[in-house]
């Protein structure tokens, strides 16, 4: 590729910007970068000036640039049970003060120390077989940040895997409803939430994943309701909703009482989960309290709507 | 006997009346669905009454495992069936929302339109909130109009539901 940038000068010809160079430029800093090419650049510089008419070259050779040692997306990396979750791996560029994303280079490199925890394919997605810890490496050569000569070395980042355990129904809000009509049939006052929840694991971070049926008891010899949420099973961000949660009465006037509690289990494919989190519920006519506890602190909450007292 | 079972039962004799006519083998097929249908939302209402101190209680209690597994044996027989209970009048709320937590169960693409029809101005909002998440749970391509208008629907519920599952896209 050939740059006069003698004629960008006396031209004025603008940059993909709009920008041109200064008329009066007689000198100064540029750099070359291979946008396609990443990891390893293939890209070399060399000066000639066949028109000293305007201006002259000083020779010399450009530095190179490289990556500082490359690291994964994700250390460590949560893998649902029985889920799938993707890796990569990302290289900071010392040049260009940016991250660069490096991971074709490693695709086909990957490996879990233990298999029976975590498998993982061509492409990095790593698969959870039981629940539990390993590590992955992967590895590939690309060119350093090692001045003057920016080699060409190979690496071989790792991090920490973590197949989730689903231990806790963590609840972000919960929004008061409508009181279903069968109520108003039956002149019935009472009030209805809609509980939001999402699973966690014993780390309290979200395990994101599809398909998973909570389930309930309320220990009143009905036994496991594994299908009471909504929807029956979880979506893929690992989120339900218990809807509608509450009671109404037929009586004048305020009245109140206990409602059921709530144990919770949480089944994915054949492999079911106790959940610690478990509620409370107090149910009035006009009102309603429901109390999540089980959980660590934080992450326990009471919901009060109305009077309750 | 209240107005909910009174439609339940209402809805029940009618299906006795077509049962009680010489059929060919695929309507006593559909008539047999029809009835394990009528009998399992018919317990699963009744499940929702009880007393305390006296005073009548009503709270949605979800169906049992036996009876989704039931439902789910019945595959698409079950639709038909289920469809006919969001139609009913009056709608009291919980018997919409059983069919539609049913028809999720059964999870295919037949369900799309009775879920379609849950999703009505005319049912109750959590039972509207409900099919939406079914309709997106059976196809995602085919809810997207739905979640985009949900957006700005009248119910908060809804709207939030809208929400939700717009960020499930992305």
């Amino acid at each position: 590729m050939w740059i006069d940038v003698g004629k960008l000068i006396r031209e004025h010809v603008p940059d993909k910007n709009g920008n041109v160079l200064p008329a009066n430029l007689t000198s100064g800093p540029y750099e070359l970068r291979d946008l396609t090419n990443k990891g390893i650049g293939h890209l070399f510089e060399g000066k000639i000036v066949y028109d000293k008419t305007y201006g002259h070259v000083t020779y010399g050779c450009g530095s190179c640039c490289g990556y500082n040692a490359p690291y994964f997306w994700y250390n460590p990396l949560e893998i649902p049970p029985g889920g799938v979750a993707g890796n990569g791996v990302y290289a900071y560029d010392a040049c260009s003060s940016s991250v660069d994303d490096l991971s074709d280079l490693y695709w086909g490199t990957w490996t879990t120390a233990n298999q029976s925890i975590a498998t993982v394919d061509y492409y990095a997605y790593h698969t959870g077989v039981a629940v539990g810890a390993t590590t992955s490496a992967a590895h590939a050569s690309i060119q350093r940040n090692f001045r003057p000569t920016c080699p060409v070395d190979p690496t071989a980042p790792g991090g920490n895997d973590n197949v989730q355990k689903p231990t806790y129904f963590f609840s972000p809000s919960a929004v008061h409803v409508a009181t279903p009509p069968v109520c108003v049939q039956e002149g019935a006052t009472g009030y209805f939430l809609d509980v939001s929840y999402y699973v966690a694991d014993s780390t309290s971070a979200r395990v994101s994943q599809s398909g998973m049926a909570p389930g309930e008891n309320l220990g009143d010899g009905t036994g496991w309701h594994d299908a009471f949420a909504t929807p029956p099973t979880t979506r893929s961000d690992g989120s339900f909703d218990d809807t509608p949660n509450g009671s109404c009465y037929v009586t004048p006037g305020h009245f109140c009482a206990a409602a059921a509690s709530q144990s919770f289990r949480l089944t994915n494919g054949s492999t079911v989960f106790s959940i610690a989190t478990n509620t409370t519920r107090r149910t009035c006519t006009d009102g309603i309290s429901i109390v999540l506890q089980g959980n660590p602190t934080a992450q326990n909450k009471t919901y009060t709507f109305g009077n309750v007292q | 006997m209240n107005q909910s079972q009174r439609s339940l039962l209402r809805a029940l004799l009618f299906s006795c009346v077509i049962a009680c006519t010489p059929l060919v083998s695929g309507q006593a097929s559909d008539l047999k669905s029809s009835a394990v249908i009528d009998q399992i939302m018919a317990t699963a209402l009744s499940r929702c009454y009880s007393t305390v101190g006296g005073v009548k209680r009503i709270s949605f209690v979800s169906p049992t495992n036996e009876e989704f597994a039931e439902v789910e044996a019945l595959g698409q027989k079950a639709v038909a069936p289920l469809a006919r209970y969001l139609d009913l009048q009056p709608k009291n709320g919980f018997t919409q929302l059983f069919a539609v937590k049913f028809l999720m169960a059964i999870g295919d693409s037949s369900t799309l339109g009775p879920l379609k029809r849950a999703f009505a101005q005319d049912q109750w909002e959590v039972t509207r909130a409900a099919a939406l998440s079914g309709i997106f749970a059976a196809s995602h391509a085919e809810a997207k109009p739905y979640v985009e208008a949900a957006l700005s629907d009248s119910s908060q519920l809804v709207r939030r539901r809208a929400r939700d599952l717009l960020n499930l896209y992305q």
